[in-house]
């Protein structure tokens, strides 16, 4: 702890009180003449700029900032980012000339924080590097460069055949208790050690259900590289319509910066990061609310017009930088709700559309006791392939298609009986296949155990196993090889592929195992 | 209802150029000041208070009740605008006057070279100061001033002036919240 002296304090002061401005500027002034459901109509301010931030004098001075959304011809239309029962009609609304920024800085990680960066969690105040702006446009071509860096999520069933890179947009889609946050949270808590800063933000949710994600990321040591930026149900429409930018701008400060808190570059190289924006489709709602109240007109499903930019510029902003500019990466994780699988409604098409994939969840899956209820089938990453590491690619490359021809052949199969050898060879094999992607929550894998049990089921040292052991079977033999032939492990790191070598003693590893290997009665 | 952008455009300014003649004529310059001082005042009671707007433009009025309700509400008002105000509500258009109001003072302006300047005080200003702020004026909107004079003592000390929808704010209390948030944003010594 630091020493608090009369001293310090005294310095302290003095570099506050040398900041206070008592220079005068005109600034413009308005009057408010409705107010309502979170809105605000102001007369005046005839130069207001779009997303200006407003400083409004309710009762007894109380300030309270709004957002300048709608400049019309006689009026200007604001949503309240504060407390909106302290403003009445006729109160004095000033410009800013300021756009919405948040803190940022070192300072957030560990922190719950609301949209405007203030600390929700009683830890104190945040001592922040700067602020950023909420609205910030995406970098353009030229500073980008393809995604080439695996983010690995310590999933199976996602790391091998749905594989993210860093600086992918990646979708999470599915009906409501299909497991959408666990993949995310998962995600995180497999960030440990891998030189990323992760950002959850939380969107129209419960505070109980963020407290207790908070409560589990802290469990597994997460949140000391974790920022959590909640909007709760209770907040109001524009609050939680910020609350995904507000995340995106703190986790750019990091991209945009090098570790000495300086602008990224060849020689100081940009931060990676990983943000989760849970969910989507309440942010869609959220702007609904807000655009309906400030009488745009509605469109399809009675979302603005503008839904779709809305989403595509806040998902634009995660980019994989090149190397001049520090070849830092922001790697978002949309996540959207659908209803009832219902993926063709507005909201999920348009957020598909502008993703670079998208994990999808099935509700069928989940209660069959498959999870993560990941559908191989219409989950696609269109971008990661080339972030995935050669020995995942080697073993994984022709899973998918395995997978979906072994569900085809079950699925006719259930009609007869009589099957041939090579038939039954499939079903057998797919079945265990299917088996071996089961993974349970907050239980991440290392990439290269993905690879190697991924390679044990591709080599048939599954085929007799019964399925109810496999992943028993999965979890043993990962323990084995790790304590008793790490060197396979290790060779597998340095050499990233499985060489003709390596194989060789994994193959024997493998049956040294099995021949130990108790199945169940 | 004008439902028409540019019906009402042309309506607002009828009105507001019918209204600055009107009382130009009869008045002169001092009762033009005046119905603009009245005019915000009225626009402010209406935005306070919706019953009374609900009830100029009420279908369930007659034009003429209605016309005589708004008389009757804005007696101590000039003529000239008190029969504007019973027109519009006649016509079911009070909510025309919020745009009536800068347009009135567009007119003013380019009519009469005048520029109001709103002034609040703690204390009252003496000859001395008012040339100054005058001045200072002036030059900087090119027009002559006119002072609209105020006394709050809310605002603790120094002055603020607005004009033409904007505002210069020196006021004392203004001075002490800005510090006050200063002090209060600034995290030096707090928990890292």
């Amino acid at each position: 702890m630091t020493e608090i002296t009369a001293k310090s304090i005294d310095a302290a002061l003095r570099k506050q009180l040398a900041q206070i401005e008592t220079s005068l500027e005109a600034r413009e002034v308005g009057v408010v003449t409705q107010v309502g459901d979170g809105i605000a109509r102001i007369d005046g301010l005839k130069g207001a700029m779009m997303g200006e931030l407003l400083e409004f004098t309710g009762e007894g001075g109380k300030t309270v900032f709004g957002l300048a959304q709608n400049l019309e011809e006689n009026e200007v239309g604001a949503v309240l980012l504060g407390d909106v029962t302290a403003i009445r009609e006729n109160d004095m609304v000033k410009t800013t000339g300021r756009v919405v920024e948040v803190p940022v800085g070192k300072g957030m990680l560990g922190r719950v924080v609301n949209p405007l960066g203030m600390p929700i969690d009683g830890k104190g105040p945040i001592t922040p590097e700067g602020y950023r702006p909420v609205e910030f446009k995406a970098p353009g071509v030229i500073s980008r460069k393809p995604v080439h860096q695996p983010m690995q999520t310590g999933i199976l069933a996602v790391d091998s055949m749905i594989p993210i890179g860093r600086g992918q947009r990646e979708l999470i889609i599915g009906d409501r208790q299909t497991g959408k946050t666990a993949i995310a949270v998962d995600a995180i808590i497999n960030q440990k050690g891998q030189d990323m800063i992760c950002i959850y933000v939380a969107i129209g949710q419960k505070a109980s259900t963020v407290a207790q994600i908070v409560e589990t990321l802290n469990r597994y040591g997460a949140m000391d590289y974790t920022i959590v930026v909640s909007a709760t149900a209770s907040d109001s429409a524009p609050v939680q319509y910020i609350a995904p930018m507000a995340g995106a701008a703190m986790g750019e400060y990091f991209m945009y910066n090098g570790e000495d808190g300086k602008p990224a570059s060849k020689e100081n190289p940009g931060r990676h990061v990983l943000i989760i924006y849970d969910d989507l489709s309440k942010q869609a709602v959220a702007y609904r609310q807000m655009s309906l109240t400030l009488h745009r007109p509605p469109g399809r499903e009675a979302y603005p017009g503008d839904v779709f930019y809305l989403h595509s510029r806040l998902l634009e902003r995660a980019v994989k930088m090149n190397d001049d500019n520090g070849a830092g990466s922001m790697t978002a994780l949309p996540i959207i709700e659908t209803q009832a699988g219902d993926v063709s409604a507005y909201i999920p098409t348009n957020v598909i559309s502008i993703t670079d994939g998208q994990i999808y969840l099935q509700t069928d899956l989940f209660y069959q006791g498959h999870r993560p209820a990941v559908d191989v089938g219409i989950s696609v990453s269109r971008v990661g392939g080339s972030a995935q590491i050669k020995a995942m690619k080697q073993v994984a490359g022709s899973l998918r298609l395995d997978l979906a021809s072994y569900r085809e052949l079950q699925a006719f199969t259930q009609f007869g009986s009589d099957l041939d050898k090579a038939t039954q060879r499939q079903l057998n094999r797919g079945a265990r296949m299917t088996e071996l992607l089961k993974q349970g929550r907050y239980n991440p894998m290392p990439v290269y155990d993905q690879a190697i049990a991924i390679y044990a089921g591709n080599q048939g040292f599954l085929d007799d196993i019964p399925v109810s052991d496999v992943v028993r079977f999965r979890t043993e033999m990962l323990e084995f090889i790790n304590t008793h032939k790490a060197g396979i492990v290790e060779q597998l790191r340095k050499e990233l592929k499985f060489t003709e070598s390596i194989e060789t003693e994994l193959k024997a590893a493998l049956a040294d195992f099995k021949a130990e290997f108790q199945v169940s009665k | 209802m004008p439902s028409n952008r540019l019906v009402e455009k042309e309506k607002v300014a009828t009105y507001a150029s019918v209204l600055f003649y009107s009382v130009f004529e009869s008045g002169g310059r001092d009762a033009v000041l005046r119905v603009r001082d009245e005019i915000e005042q009225v626009v402010r009671i209406i935005r306070g208070n919706a019953t009374l707007i609900e009830a100029l433009c009420s279908l369930a009025y007659s034009p003429e009740q209605r016309n005589t309700m708004a008389r009757e509400t804005f007696t101590e008002c000039v003529s000239e605008f008190r029969d504007m105000l019973a027109l519009m509500a006649e016509r079911r258009e009070m909510d025309l006057l919020a745009q009536v109001e800068p347009v009135f003072v567009d007119v003013l302006q380019e009519k009469l070279h005048v520029t109001v300047v709103d002034v609040v005080t703690v204390v009252a200003l003496d000859n001395h100061l008012r040339d100054i702020i005058i001045k200072k004026a002036a030059s900087e909107l090119g027009t002559e001033i006119v002072l609209r004079e105020r006394i709050d003592k809310s605002i603790l000390g120094g002055i603020l002036m607005s004009a033409n929808g904007k505002r210069i704010d020196a006021s004392v209390f203004t001075q002490i919240e800005n510090a006050r948030t200063l002090l209060k944003k600034s995290s030096d010594g707090g928990e890292s």
